[in-house]
């Protein structure tokens, strides 16, 4: 309420008192009475006559509607402020509540979106809100407020703003409808007019309030018949919207995919050929990739992770599958178990893992075990001296492997002393009586490792010139005095090695090789049996001891990543981890363009001309769903309407031309660059493979991963010129399956068409002649003169090209007692008149037709051109001849009923000069026949009947509940004949 | 005509006009104690008189059809709406002539169902994240119920006698609260209690002379707030619900709940009619326990799949369950926080309440 009486009072008296004080300044404070009631005077039409109201009628329509947007905007944004600051009156806190219906909307859109992998779907959830809320308002909009003007001359949802601001439906209270703002401004404000248009009559008295009546019951009545249909009405606009709508964005998303894709693919085909200046490599290394950091580090890979805490300690074997399996994460377990079996060359054997604790633990049990049997020997071999002999053992058996090991690497690495005496000496020098833990009093003072050390050292490297006899290993002092290089670096060797060994053997994780444990149980039997009787009772127990060493070298058994092998693995590694980066890209762009899942390039391709031969073939919905649920009768239909569409030459060529076009739009998406962007496509992909792999594969292969390598990129079927069973290979094939598998059944399609048309007009040609069969007759359709003999062709022929798969070719059609018929019928079906002749030449003039007309279309995109081609050279053919490569090769393949085992290199054609598939691989010739027709016609119509049938049933749920929310409105309102005319 | 269930109405006999007395029907508007029972007890009456009993005079185009009645037929779109959107994606399925299509429908339509659920509950649930933490520390209920009577005067004896109910909310309307259903009178209290008692938790003080008086500013303070933070909130964990119905592990409930996961009971050869009987609600019972140990395994697993998102995924992708649960719970925790806010320092500002013309005065 703006303003009131009080507050009008209150103004006026505030002036008076403003003029009284600039006037006289002697006058009271207080205005006189007189004083109130002159101004009361002056202003007195203010208080008498009802103020006007300030409040209006909304204008809703187009014109103002972006205003009413601003406003309501601002309103609820106001709410909301007034909301929080406690000050919202109750028609502020219900436009919050639809504020709050609103984010709960786009709060589980956007969650939604998040579960959906393609940018329709994400699209779609969007898409579904906004037609949910759209739904909401237009329901009411289209069934109840137009047909209501129209029935009953206003409209029920005209909307007004009250005095404070507050927007409402001028109905939704029906005890309090404000009349008043019905100022008759334009005609629908207007009372008079409301009552002409719903006819009642001028004669009665009172008619304002009779009309008013009228307005108060039909929006009683409308608002309820709102509430009770919008619940059927809104989901199932919107569900019948999302449908439409969907059509509309599957092209946008797709074409937004495929540029994304195409710049992908560019800037990777740019990276790999070195396009790309320093700043734009690192920048791709670190944000495609992901292998490089910002600074243009190598990220550290999972592999170098575990490597930091698996190096110079024991590794089991589940760790070392685990640490194979990280390098070859992501690939499959071929490349896994390569990748595990480079890693055991590169660290070894398993090793015993031993040490003083080792020591500790076994003299402990072993001096347990004897004192079980016998105290008195129990006394005698002490713990301690177990202890000792233990220890011994496993120094022993480390400096046995150390020795071997500088004579294999060390020595035998200067050809001339390679196998020498002396490098034999390294190899079989015995150390078993060596007592490598001696106390000096030189070495007295030291710590135990570096008392160790130092023995082991000043043992092994002992060398004396003067007397050579003295060598710790016979013939080092002559090595010397030959090279003196090669003596520095056995030392240095020695040296490094016997302090690893001192340090390793008190931290307990010594790693002695296979078989030297034998040092432990030599030194523990020579300990035993210097103080244990004779006897079976003592060989009995030594047996029992003995035991001890071997469940020990059991359990404590593993591998040891030397930081040469780690060094090694890691740089594998980072190898890897490039090699898995550029694959993921060429993986998820490749799966983009061609994969069978849904919404690739391939797939809304597949679906697209599925639908359209289902719309060309022009079938009804009874025969829709007859044929969605009986695949013979679905088969039936097909050829039915296929001959139909195959009798008439224009719908003939409307047909394969519409198919044809349609067909090529596949080649055209996945294989156009962008816009201003060059190359193809599918080729950039398939190099980026062949690079990727090679790169990766020689890389590690010098690394010394043969394995990987042979996995990645090996040729294993040179000797047949195909490199099949490598990881790069497999790659490559799957990407050109797809394709040929698409186009095969493409081509099926086309080709079938071509059969069906060509028979018929065969037996029109007959018909005309007569009856029979002249040899032209015969020549022109591909056929012989025999009428019964081509009656069986044609009707085995319709029936290999709808159903057949690559084995009923032959044994299906029941054909084994008959192979001059099956050739027949191939050469029928796929050559018509063409054994012995070249490959474009000597085909039935029919089939020539056929292929003129597919001649004669041209890329969508450039009138100039025929349409592109996926994974063909520059040149472009025309699509007719696309059809007579594709007939050859199918011929050349099973056109005959036995087949030569076959040379590398040469194809079997049935027909000289025949084309012949370029490529041996076995994929090749599956993938030329592709999938059957009829299955392809029964798989859509199915698709089709489901959408039809969901279609079928809401679409007139919805009607209904619009005719019955119309209709029902013309019984509301006031019937009565003193009120209505 | 449905009845209402106020304790006064179980000893209220409508057919039979006569009987009634001017006792039975002395006030009529009465205080419901905020139980359980009698929540689902006024659902239950709201609900079936939005599906019946309003929508035949509202096409009648009554003259006693009023807003409230309008307002109560919101809920038929919500739950017509829920069943057709369910409709929409079941209700065609088994025509479909794959199998593929039909299981995916179903799995689209089945956790859409339990949305529509979750949505509702989560929604309503919810409101007490605010309510509570209000009331204890405010002291102002603002879930306060009342239900009203309308009847038509039992001295006229009429044949068809008018028994009507609406079920309020004491503070649903910040404008014009029922600050009359807040006194002692009726109840055999103090006059003023509930005003002494929210002056008192909200410091203005004990023993007030018109604690009344003080404490109206602060209830409307706190209604606009509160009512505030439970638009928005309950939306929130709304949304949240259908985040919950979307995940996963639901399919083992699904499967477990579905037709062909019942285990059938097995006739005993020599057993009895009573001892089928009682087998075959052993059996029952048994598959109803199986059934709900699914529902609560897939709902402990959807709960951490949402929160711990999508594996190997990262970004928006794999922590927005995690950030919608904590915008929804920040939601709640703020729009509680403010309203308690509210009402303490409005109790501080309570001089500040002179009659100031420079404001906007509306009478009420």
């Amino acid at each position: 309420m703006g303003k009131n009486l009080i507050h009008n009072y209150f103004n006026n008296v505030n002036t008076t008192q403003t003029q009284n004080q600039r006037g006289k300044s002697e006058r009271s404070y207080f205005p006189s009475v007189s004083a109130t009631m002159q101004s009361v005077d002056k202003g007195s039409d203010k208080l008498i006559k009802p103020l006007d109201c300030k409040g209006y009628l909304v204008n809703n329509d187009l014109i103002h509607a972006p205003k009413e947007l601003v406003r309501d905007t601002v309103y609820t944004t106001k709410a909301l402020t007034d909301g929080v600051r406690g000050k919202a009156n109750d028609h502020q806190l219900g436009k919050l509540n639809d504020l709050g219906l609103k984010l709960s909307g786009i709060a589980i859109a956007a969650y939604l979106m998040t579960k959906k992998a393609t940018p329709k779907t994400k699209a779609m959830e969007f898409v579904g809100f906004g037609a949910f809320l759209a739904s909401m308002a237009l329901w009411p909009k289209l069934a109840l407020e137009i047909p209501a003007r129209i029935i009953h001359g206003f409209n029920f949802r005209q909307q007004y703003v009250d005095e404070q601001g507050r927007k409402k439906f001028v109905t939704q209270d029906p005890n309090y409808i404000p009349f008043d703002l019905y100022k008759g401004d334009k005609k629908s404000h207007d009372l008079d007019v409301i009552g002409d248009r719903a006819g009642i009559r001028r004669d009665i008295p009172n008619r304002k309030e009779a009309v008013k009546e009228h307005m108060r019951k039909v929006s009683v009545q409308n608002n309820t018949l709102w509430m009770l249909t919008a619940g059927i009405a809104t989901p199932l606009m919107t569900a019948l919207a999302c449908n439409k709508a969907e059509k509309y964005i599957t092209p946008q998303a797709e074409k937004y995919s495929n540029k994304k894709v195409n710049s992908q693919i560019d800037k990777l085909d740019d990276y790999l050929n070195g396009n790309l200046n320093k700043v734009e490599k690192d920048n791709y290394e670190s944000e495609v990739l992901k292998i490089k950091s910002k600074g243009g580090k190598p990220v550290q890979t999972p592999v170098e992770t575990m490597l930091e805490s698996m190096k110079g300690k024991a590794v089991t074997t589940a760790q070392v599958a685990q640490l194979s399996d990280t390098l070859a994460s992501g690939f499959d377990a071929e490349l896994k178990d390569a990748a595990r079996a480079d890693i055991s060359n590169i660290i070894g054997g398993e090793r015993y893992f031993a040490g003083s604790k080792t020591a500790d633990a076994m003299a402990d049990s072993i001096h347990s075990i004897i004192s079980a049997k016998d105290a008195n020997l129990a006394s005698k071999v002490t713990p301690d001296k177990i202890r000792t002999a233990v220890s011994e053992g496993i120094v022993r058996g480390a400096v046995k492997d150390m020795l071997t090991a500088v004579g294999f690497d060390v020595v035998d690495s200067d050809p001339a002393f390679k196998n020498s005496r002396v490098s034999t000496n390294f190899k079989s020098i015995e150390v078993d009586k060596i007592d490598f833990f001696r106390v000096t009093p030189e070495t007295e003072h030291m710590t135990p490792v570096d008392r160790l050390a130092h023995n082991i050292k000043s043992i092994v490297m002992k060398v004396n010139n003067s007397n050579p006899s003295e060598d710790f290993i016979p013939g080092m002092s002559e090595l010397e005095g030959k090279n003196r290089g090669l003596k520095s670096a056995i030392d240095a060797k020695l040296q490094a090695d016997s302090e690893a060994i001192a340090r390793q053997f008190y931290e307990g994780n010594l790693a002695i090789g296979n078989g030297r444990e034998n040092y432990v149980r030599q030194s523990v039997n020579a300990l035993y049996k210097a103080n244990a009787p004779k006897g079976p009772k003592y060989a009995k127990l030594l047996s029992d001891v003995g035991e001890v060493i071997t469940q020990d070298t059991r359990t404590n058994r593993g591998y040891v990543i030397t930081d040469k092998a780690a060094q090694t693995i890691a740089e594998a590694s980072r190898k890897m981890h490039r090699f898995s980066a550029i694959d993921e890209v060429l993986s998820a762009t490749s799966h983009f363009k061609v994969e069978k899942a849904s919404e690739t390039i391939v797939a809304n391709n597949w679906n697209d001309v599925s639908n359209l031969l289902v719309k060309e073939l022009k079938i009804s919905d009874a025969d829709l769903s007859m044929a969605a649920k009986d695949s013979e009768y679905s088969k039936e239909l097909f050829s039915r309407k296929l001959a139909q569409v195959c009798s008439d030459e224009q719908s003939y060529k409307d047909f394969i031309t519409n198919m044809a076009k349609k067909m090529a739009e596949l080649d055209e998406k996945i294989d156009a660059p962008n816009q201003g962007g060059s190359g193809r496509m599918m080729n950039k992909i398939e190099s980026g493979i062949t690079r990727n792999c090679t790169e990766a594969g020689n890389e590690l292969g010098a690394l010394g991963m043969s394995e990987m390598k042979k996995k990645i990129l090996s040729t294993e079927s040179q000797n047949l010129g195909v490199n099949t069973g490598s990881l790069m290979s497999s790659k490559i094939e799957r990407l050109h399956s797809r394709v040929d598998g698409v186009h095969s059944s493409y081509m099926r399609i086309i080709q079938s068409a071509e059969f069906f048309h060509r028979a018929h007009n065969y037996e029109q040609e007959v018909a005309a002649n007569g009856g029979r069969i002249t040899p032209e007759i015969a020549a022109k359709f591909g056929l012989t003169q025999d009428a019964k003999l081509n009656k069986e062709l044609i009707s085995r022929g319709k029936e290999l090209l709808l159903s057949a798969h690559t084995k009923s070719f032959y044994t299906k059609m029941g054909l084994h007692n008959n192979p001059e018929f099956f050739e027949q019928l191939m050469r029928t079906v796929y050559r018509p008149n063409g054994k012995n002749s070249p490959w474009n030449q000597g085909w039935a003039s029919s089939t020539t037709d056929t292929i003129k007309i597919l001649d004669s279309i041209k890329s969508e995109k450039d009138s100039q051109l025929f349409p592109r081609r996926v994974f063909e050279g520059v040149e472009r053919r025309p699509l007719g001849q696309k059809l007579q490569e594709h007939m050859n090769q199918v011929y050349n393949s099973l056109g005959s009923i036995t087949r030569g085992i076959l040379n590398p290199g040469q194809e079997k054609a049935i027909v000289n000069g025949g084309v012949s598939i370029a490529d041996q691989r076995a994929a090749k010739r599956f993938d030329l026949l592709g999938k059957a027709t009829s299955e392809l016609f029964h798989d859509t119509i199915k698709q089709a009947y489901n959408s039809k049938k969901w279609m079928k049933t809401f679409a007139p749920i919805l009607g209904i509940t619009t005719a019955v929310t119309v209709l029902a409105q013309f019984f509301f309102g006031k019937k009565d004949p003193d009120i209505k005319a | 005509m449905v009845n209402g269930v106020s304790q006064h109405s179980n000893n209220f006999q409508a057919n039979t006009p006569g009987q009634v007395t001017n006792a039975d029907l002395k006030e009529e508007t009465y205080l419901k104690p905020n139980t359980l029972k009698n929540k689902l007890m006024s659902g239950y009456q709201k609900t079936t008189s939005a599906f019946i009993e309003y929508p035949v005079k509202g096409l009648k185009g009554s003259k006693k059809s009023n807003f409230y009645e309008f307002l109560s037929m919101g809920t038929v779109p919500y739950l017509v709406g829920s069943a057709t959107l369910m409709a929409v994606f079941n209700g065609v399925s088994k025509f479909f002539v794959d199998q593929a299509a039909v299981k995916a429908a179903k799995s689209i339509g089945n956790k859409m169902a339990l949305g529509v659920v979750f949505y509702g509950l989560a929604k309503s649930l919810s409101k007490g994240l605010i309510s509570k933490p209000v009331k204890l520390a405010t002291g102002i209920d603002t879930e306060m119920a009342y239900e009203k009577h309308v009847y038509s005067d039992p001295k006229l004896n009429l044949k068809h006698p008018i028994h009507e109910y609406e079920q309020h909310k004491v503070m649903e309307s910040h404008d014009f609260p029922r600050y009359d259903m807040m006194y002692g009178d009726k109840v055999g209290k103090p006059h003023n209690y509930l005003f002494d008692e929210i002056a008192k938790k909200n410091g203005l003080g004990e023993n007030l002379p018109a604690s009344d008086t003080e404490v109206k500013p602060l209830i409307k303070d706190v209604i606009s707030r509160s009512n505030t933070a439970k638009s928005i909130s309950s939306y929130l964990w709304a949304a949240v619900g259908v985040m919950l119905a979307v995940q996963t592990p639901w399919n083992h409930f699904f499967k477990a709940a579905s037709k062909s996961s019942w285990h059938k009971f097995a006739k005993a050869p020599d057993a009895n009619f009573v001892q089928n009987i009682a087998g075959r609600a052993v059996n029952t019972a048994k598959n109803i326990g199986r059934i709900s140990m699914s529902f609560g395994r897939s709902l402990v697993d959807s709960a951490k799949e949402l929160y711990k998102g999508p594996v190997g995924e990262k970004g928006f992708t794999k922590h927005a369950g995690k950030i919608m649960l904590g915008i929804a719970a920040a939601s709640s925790i703020l729009g509680a926080a403010n309203t308690i806010y509210g009402a303490k320092t409005a109790a501080g500002q309570k001089h500040r309440n002179v009659f100031d013309k420079k404001d906007k005065i509306t009478v009420q």
